[in-house]
């Protein structure tokens, strides 16, 4: 990773993503926000619509890929500014300096090629290795993730790996060239629980020996309690509240995410608490507060009308216009209940 | 005892699954037995591979079984033909993960939800657009829905239309393979909400087949734990989250993630 | 609990609409689309359009060059018959006989599709190298063999040419049944107490004439060159029925006295093929995307 300029590894600003929806040009993320130190472990949460996978594939590049189009803002990665179309620079380079590990292993390995092929290809393209060389990192990379007899695995076909095993293998690619920025796509939602505990456990390896930043996407809040030092919370295409973990479990700012803690299901529970409605199109979103809707602290003159903006208090920030005068609960508060 | 299941066995022919490569010859149920009463939720649970969904289908009459039964008060369901199995169909139902794929994309949502009218009950359309009324009502979709087609809602709307659908056949027995896996966790509490409501209004009995431990706490009364095609360990819910005297139970109590970051515990 | 209506746009829209709007918006296919339906509407107007009879002789004009405004309107051939009424009533046999070529290959294909892909197990083996068997002879030569066997003629080289056209037919068919075999929608529907041929012919068959619409436009392009080759080989249509594949044939007999006489047919056919490929195209896009629908994750 080249020497960065103090400053966050990660900075996006007023990120705007559109994509053709009826064939019209629509943001799906609109003005978005967001920091990563060196060494910090940003969890992203959201569910269906809010933008966040979106918004990933935007800071790899690949938003064009997906057919869509960066409308406005900036991303940077380690000061570098990341060209519109992720062209390949020397400065920064994807792959090298910063990864992505996806949701379905199976689908983002090439079925055709052997895995130690695969991983081996990044470390021969970015560090220049001979084929050899390449081949024995590959086999060491495979052994740190903890696949066991990694010298054969190393030639196995990924149809040969399970989903777990897979998982790892991808993690061990997307750190070949020890990235100082790794983003996980919802990495552990197609697993099992207990790989998925597994998996965890690694990435928290991964990165305190690498001192890699990671920003983890995933719709479970849980996971974020167990992985991540600081938490972003996303809704409809808006990031809604960005704060560390602890203060945000012990007093959420938003509505939003004092639902998402209120709505997990325990023991006990006659009923379940839910967010009424559902998440709105990106066609549909209001021009005052997206959440207004399924809000029940909202209040009509204040919400609605004109675009809510992003307030900042002790390095916390919240998309709210009653996060003043409103004292929510937190995770504690409702294991009380 | 309403629903029972008795040392049922499965074996698929060799599949060729992609995703599995692992236990392509295993057998997919081994002597599972399993009992179910009226009014009462019985969680299914276990990891991929489990079997857990083959169970499911087996008690839905969707496969049958090579050896063992499953007896519904106290008659042999397993194994029906024909008009026979055509009425005891009525009595046990099924809702999938997917709810938007369980509905033919092609027809819309009333004609999905009175198809088993018109199937069981010969009604007559009038007959039926006044039955779909009231089931769109009772699972909180608004009745002009009936004229729409199944990619115009959401998933949560559509896992609905598939309970209104299992409704109209005034089931005994639901079998719910994962129903709610596929929602966005602000609306999977609509759902559960809703299938505990029926349930306390129509005396109906669930398998509820999940492979998320927090909703089986908070929703069912009991827990069989699935591994491999065996049962691994059942009880009730406290018996089996407070005091958990199998291994694999254990680790998999001891995966899920604690929703209390470790600073505040 | 808040239940919003759908989005009023897409409001109550069947499937049909759904594609036939979308359909409606790619030109190309439109145009395809009209010109076939002018086509059709001429061809069957033949007997009121048609300025003479088609097979009157006047051997005193022959090879008339074609002239707007005069008698003839596009010439005359080596017998003095009127080119372009020939060209009305031979479209009709061309039509005629692609459609009946047409429909044999589905009533013979579609079904056996349908039972291969449901049933599976021995029946699909079994069916599959049936048609394999049809589908690696290749098409004229089956109709040259029944021909010889039963005589010339339209109508049984067109069936002959449909059996040959069936494995097409059979092969979609089979490739969608499978697929939505296992869709949840069919083992839902097994579950609420569908009957096997309700599953079939309501659940099933509907959900696969996207890619048999296509096949059959498809098809229907090749048996209009089924039929110009055969009329062309004069096993098909006997004179003095003009059909455009026989008028190619005696136009290319006289193509160093009269080169006009087969353009007009050659021409009718280029387009009718073209139009038929490209309306069909026309379909798998229009309904092909429609199926993949889904909202932003």
């Amino acid at each position: 990773m080249p020497n960065a300029p103090s400053g966050p590894i990660l900075e996006v600003r007023d990120l705007t993503v559109e994509f053709k929806i009826d064939g019209q040009w629509t943001p799906v993320v609109s003005h978005v926000n967001l920091e990563v130190d060196s060494g910090e472990i940003l969890g992203v949460v959201g569910e269906s619509g809010s933008g966040k996978s979106v918004t990933a594939y935007a800071i790899m590049g690949l938003t064009s890929h997906q057919g869509g189009r960066l409308a406005g803002g900036t991303i940077r990665i380690a000061g570098h500014d990341i060209d519109r179309q992720g062209k390949r620079s020397d400065s920064i380079r994807r792959g090298r300096d910063f990864a992505m590990v996806f949701q379905k292993p199976m689908s983002s390995l090439n079925p055709a090629y052997k895995v130690g092929e695969q991983i081996a290809e990044g470390l021969r393209v970015h560090l220049g290795l001979s084929r050899r060389d390449a081949w024995d990192r590959a086999i060491g990379l495979l052994d740190r993730v903890q696949i066991p007899r990694a010298s054969e695995r190393v030639h196995d076909y990924p149809h040969q790996f399970s989903g777990g095993m897979l998982q790892r293998a991808m993690i061990a690619s997307a750190i070949s060239c020890s990235p100082g920025l790794l983003i996980a796509d919802e990495a552990t939602t197609a697993l099992d629980v207990t790989v998925q505990a597994e998996i965890l456990d690694l990435l928290r390896d991964v990165q305190s020996e690498l001192g890699m930043a990671v920003v983890f996407i995933t719709h479970d809040l849980s996971v974020v309690a167990e992985l991540c030092t600081r938490v972003a919370v996303m809704y409809s295409g808006q990031m809604v509240e960005t704060a560390d973990v602890s203060s945000l479990f012990r007093r959420p700012l938003h509505p939003y995410t004092e639902g998402l803690m209120m709505t997990r299901p325990s023991r006990g529970d006659h009923r379940f608490a839910t967010i009424p409605g559902n998440v709105p199109m990106p066609t549909e979103w209001p021009t005052g507060c997206r959440f207004y809707d399924r809000c029940s602290y909202g209040i009509a003159d204040v919400c609605c009308g004109a675009p809510i903006e992003e307030s900042e208090r002790a390095k916390r920030t919240v998309r709210c216009c009653r996060s003043e005068s409103l004292t929510l609960q937190g995770i504690i508060d409702r294991k009380a209940q | 005892m309403l629903l029972r299941g008795d040392g049922i066995h499965k074996t698929f022919a060799r599949q060729r699954r992609l995703f599995r490569s692992d236990n392509e010859s295993a057998p997919a149920l081994t002597n599972v037995s399993f009992s179910l009463r009226e009014n009462e939720t019985l969680a299914v649970v276990g990891e991929s591979g489990a079997g857990k969904s083959t169970l499911g289908r087996v008690v839905a009459q969707l496969i049958e079984p090579d050896a063992g039964q499953v007896m519904l008060d106290d008659r042999d369901i397993s194994r029906l033909r024909g008009q026979e199995q055509l009425t005891f169909r009525k009595s046990v139902q099924m809702i999938f993960q997917d709810a938007h794929s369980s509905l033919d994309p092609r027809r819309t949502i009333g004609d999905s939800i009175s198809e088993p009218m018109l199937i069981h009950f010969g009604a007559s359309r009038a007959e039926r657009r006044t039955a779909v009324r009231d089931l769109l009502g009772r699972v909180g979709l608004d009745a002009g829905m009936a004229d729409t087609l199944p990619r115009q809602l959401s998933g949560g709307q559509l896992q609905r239309v598939a309970i209104a659908r299992a409704l109209s056949m005034d089931p005994r027995v639901i079998v719910c393979d994962e129903p709610v896996s596929a929602l966005d966790v602000s609306v999977q509490a609509q759902v559960l909400n809703l299938l505990k409501d029926l349930q306390a209004e129509r005396g109906m009995s669930y398998l509820f087949i999940t492979h998320d431990l927090s909703v089986v706490e908070a929703f069912a009364s009991r827990v069989m734990v699935m591994r491999s095609g065996q049962v691994i360990e059942s009880g009730s819910v406290d018996e089996i989250f407070d005091s958990p005297t199998h291994d694999y139970t254990k680790s998999l109590l001891a995966s899920i993630p604690n929703p209390v970051p470790k600073s505040l515990r | 609990m808040s239940n919003r209506l759908p989005n009023p746009r897409s409001k109550q829209r069947a499937p049909w609409g759904d594609g036939l709007r979308r359909f409606l918006t790619d030109r190309v296919a439109t145009c395809a689309a009209i010109t076939l339906i002018l086509v059709i509407v001429v061809v069957l107007l033949a007997n009121v359009l048609a300025p003479q009879d088609p097979d009157l002789q006047d051997l005193n004009n022959k090879y008339a060059s074609p002239a707007l405004g005069s008698e003839h309107l596009l010439g005359t051939d080596r017998f003095g018959r009127d080119l372009f009424s020939r060209l009305l009533y031979g479209g009709r046999s061309t039509i005629l006989a692609t459609l009946l070529a047409t429909t044999v290959g589905i009533v013979i294909g579609v079904p056996a599709g349908l039972l291969a892909g449901y049933f599976g197990r021995w029946i699909d083996p079994f069916l599959s190298r049936i048609f394999d068997g049809i589908f690696a002879v290749p098409s004229l030569i089956v109709a040259i063999a029944v021909i010889a066997l039963v005589g010339p003629g339209l109508v049984t080289a067109m069936i002959a040419v449909g059996v040959v056209f069936s494995p097409g037919f059979f092969r979609v068919t089979r490739a969608a049944t499978r697929t939505l075999r296992h869709e949840a929608f069919i083992e839902s529907s097994v579950c609420i107490g569908c009957s096997v041929w309700r599953i079939v012919g309501i659940h099933i068959l509907p959900n696969a004439l996207p890619p048999l619409i296509v096949q059959t436009t498809v098809t229907m392009g090749h048996a209009v060159m089924a039929e110009a080759s055969l009329s062309f080989l004069g096993l098909g249509t006997q004179p003095p029925t003009a059909s455009w594949g026989s008028m190619l044939s005696t136009g290319f007999a006289d193509a160093v006295v009269a080169p006009h006489l087969m353009l007009a047919p050659g021409i009718a056919i280029t387009v009718v093929v073209l139009a038929l490929t490209q309306a069909g195209e026309g379909v798998r896009r229009a309904t092909g995307r429609g199926l993949a629908d889904e909202g932003q994750g």
